[in-house]
């Protein structure tokens, strides 16, 4: 029991239960089964890529051209599937968008690990190139109107729920997120692979002594985190019924905090998919239910800063003074200890 | 004899330092030179104009004085994503009371109410920024993503997200105005650029942050006082953004939330090329200078090339990955370099 007080997950659990009640006196809209289905009808597309990204900031790295990718993915294969008016199975646009996403993220993890540079400006870079090539290439006209094959996808639901007088039905889309949280879950817990993302993260120079093959799994990463960007744009525009190439754009910092509002270690080698989950329940309650509250939208900006700021700060405070009361650990928070029982030890 | 040889082969060390750290600049300058004469070439007659000039001299400021802000961060190691929230925010407030003073003082002195105030209120937003990464430990990048939210919602919620008019006529001095011919945004710039070469460079705090930014551990073992050199390099980036953003809002005459969106890439994009590294430690305003000069003069040419701002921004980042690649053969090539010039001296010495 005390274990599971102390974990940074119980934090955020808190917080989300507390959130919920607040918002649920002051509305008991809130409360009701459509709100509770449609809040998960909206975590979707921004679960998909929180998980992936998790898994790259355990790795150490980040990830700030996702939104490019899932833009690049979803854009190209609707005008694809327009041009050619197609007709047939809806899986083909679907692995279409996949495709397209792990190239973008293949690209990314290749120029990180090859050339050992910072996750951060590298993909900030390349999510410019990614959406400026798109849009220089391809055009910003917006898709109105999917095929019909991606337009049936959007109406298939796998429940409804109804209250009161709300309706809400939770769309198909939504088992691939149960699908990649359980992907990441499993790679995280059980394989070999996941041991080496979070040793990588961790603690690179030992990984690497400890035989990971640690480029190889930074570029697997950034792979990852490109398909499953594939994945979330095309959920995106099946859910929108459209194709908008500069939707989703601006969205990353939303979900990097989710992430690390979860408990991931920004600076890598800790993080789990519950933790992630409860951070996405938090911003996605923060994004769709203020105006429950009568907090007016304009708001909505300043309310998210500050729950990110005071999100990561107790567990960064308890890192912080952690290091600071155990003279044992002297290095910064931002670089790894190395010499534990070294020279540090005597002041 | 060997006391010769000894100063031969120190000489010869230095020699190299200085040639391995300047080569960086001058193959920026080179950049810079050849994309002058790139555009120039391509055309002429709308490129070597004194409008083309002029409007690049009212251009560059705003853009390199928040670059130079982020600077301040990366010489830590960090990052500052918020330049562009406490420019906006600092803006938004001072055009506020500027507009309340004026008809009780006078435009005059409303203006320089209104710019000290600008100042402090960045100084207040950098003193956050540095307090949450050095005294609470959360580290730069969230900090900044989180407090840029925080200044930026700060600004759409007070001004319901509209843009700030009615200053007084004195305010477009700053953004707009010229003193005989030579405008004045690029006066400031010019005393920024002067005051932070000096400070960096010759002064205790530049050496103090330079260290910090190499290493941490070693800093604080000098005696540095790590936590409030963050504090202070945060506060001043932070009064550099507040006075960026003056002259962003000075130039449009109006005050909002979102102006200037771009300019987070561009002034993170400006340092890398500066030579800035962004894992902390190196990095010259004079760098700074060259590099925002190269891309002002590649955006202008796009401009007149007619480029589309999609075009612009795939070529931002193409540019940013490029010279990320291009550093790290030259940083190779300089530690063979200094390798064989290592061998050498042995060699020389027996």
């Amino acid at each position: 029991m005390k274990k599971i007080v102390k974990t940074n997950e119980f934090f955020v659990a808190i917080t989300v239960v507390a959130l919920c009640l607040f918002i649920g006196i002051r509305n008991p809209v809130f409360f009701t089964g459509a709100n509770a289905v449609s809040l998960l009808k909206n975590s979707v597309v921004d679960g998909i890529m929180a998980f992936a990204l998790m898994l790259g900031i355990i790795a150490g790295g980040i990830d700030v051209s996702f939104p490019a990718i899932a833009v690049c993915s979803f854009y190209l294969t609707n005008k694809l599937m327009q041009t050619i008016d197609f007709q047939g199975s809806v899986v083909l646009p679907i692995l279409m968008a996949v495709a397209i996403g792990t190239v973008l993220g293949f690209i990314n993890g290749v120029i990180i690990a090859k050339y050992n540079l910072p996750a951060f400006i590298v993909t900030l870079g390349t999510s410019s190139v990614f959406h400026g090539l798109l849009i220089s290439l391809v055009g910003s006209r917006q898709i109105g109107r999917l095929q019909p094959p991606l337009e049936e996808m959007s109406k298939a639901s796998l429940f409804t729920v109804q209250s009161d007088n709300a309706v809400s039905s939770m769309p198909v889309t939504f088992i691939f997120l149960v699908v990649i949280a359980v992907v990441v879950h499993i790679i995280l817990k059980y394989t070999m692979l996941g041991r080496g993302i979070y040793a990588v993260g961790g603690d690179r120079v030992s990984a690497e002594r400890a035989g990971f093959p640690v480029k190889g799994i930074q570029v697997f990463v950034y792979t990852f985190i490109g398909m499953a960007a594939g994945l979330a744009g095309i959920v995106h525009s099946i859910q929108a019924r459209m194709a908008i190439p500069t939707d989703l754009m601006g969205n990353e910092m939303l979900i990097i905090a989710a992430v690390v509002l979860g408990g991931t270690n920004i600076s890598g080698g800790s993080g789990t998919v519950i933790g992630t989950a409860l951070g996405l329940a938090l911003i996605t309650i923060t994004k769709n239910s203020l105006i429950l509250i009568g907090i007016p939208s304009t708001a909505q900006r300043f309310v998210l800063g500050l729950i990110i700021v005071a999100g990561t700060a107790v567990s960064a405070y308890q890192a912080l003074r952690n290091s600071r009361k155990n003279p044992k650990i002297l290095a910064d928070t931002d670089t790894p200890v190395k010499d534990v029982e070294g020279g540090a030890a005597n002041v | 004899m060997s006391e010769k040889r000894q100063s031969l082969g120190t000489a010869i060390k230095t020699g190299l330092k200085n040639l391995s750290s300047d080569s960086k600049l001058m193959r920026l300058f080179v950049i810079m030179v050849g994309v002058f004469i790139l555009m120039s070439a391509l055309r002429p007659s709308s490129f070597l104009t004194i409008s083309n000039f002029q409007s690049m001299a009212f251009q560059i400021p705003e853009l390199g004085i928040y670059a130079i802000a982020v600077m301040l961060a990366m010489l830590l190691g960090g990052i500052d994503l918020s330049v562009v929230g406490i420019g906006n925010l600092s803006g938004i407030l001072s055009c506020f009371l500027m507009i309340y003073l004026e008809p009780k003082i006078g435009g005059m002195p409303a203006l320089l109410c209104g710019i000290v105030l600008a100042v402090v209120i960045g100084l207040a937003c950098g003193l956050l920024n540095g307090v949450l990464i050095a005294k609470v430990g959360i580290p730069a990048m969230i900090a900044t993503l989180g407090s840029m939210e925080i200044f930026s919602g700060l600004g759409i919620l007070l001004t319901d997200g509209a843009a700030v008019m009615g200053m007084p006529e004195e305010f477009t001095v700053i953004g707009n105005g010229s003193i005989f011919g030579f405008p004045v945004p690029m006066a400031i710039f010019i005393v920024v650029v002067a005051i932070f070469t000096i400070y960096l460079q010759g002064k205790q705090f530049g050496m103090e942050l330079y260290l910090l930014g190499t290493n941490p551990k070693a800093s604080r073992f000098t005696g540095i006082k790590n936590d409030w050199v963050t504090m202070k390099a945060h506060m001043l980036g932070g009064a550099l953004a507040a006075v960026g953003g003056l002259i962003l809002a000075s130039h449009s005459n109006s005050a909002k939330a979102d102006y200037g969106s771009s300019y987070t890439l561009q002034s993170i994009l400006i340092c890398v090329l500066g030579g800035v590294s962004p894992s902390g430690g190196f990095g010259k305003v004079t760098g700074i200078v060259m590099a925002i000069f190269t891309l002002q003069f590649l955006s202008s040419g796009f401009n007149i090339l007619r480029f589309s701002s999609y075009q612009k921004t795939f070529i931002w980042g193409a540019v940013l990955v490029a010279t990320l690649i291009i550093n790290y053969y030259g940083d190779k090539r300089a530690e063979r370099k200094k390798r064989e010039a290592a061998k050498a001296e042995a060699k020389t010495a027996q």
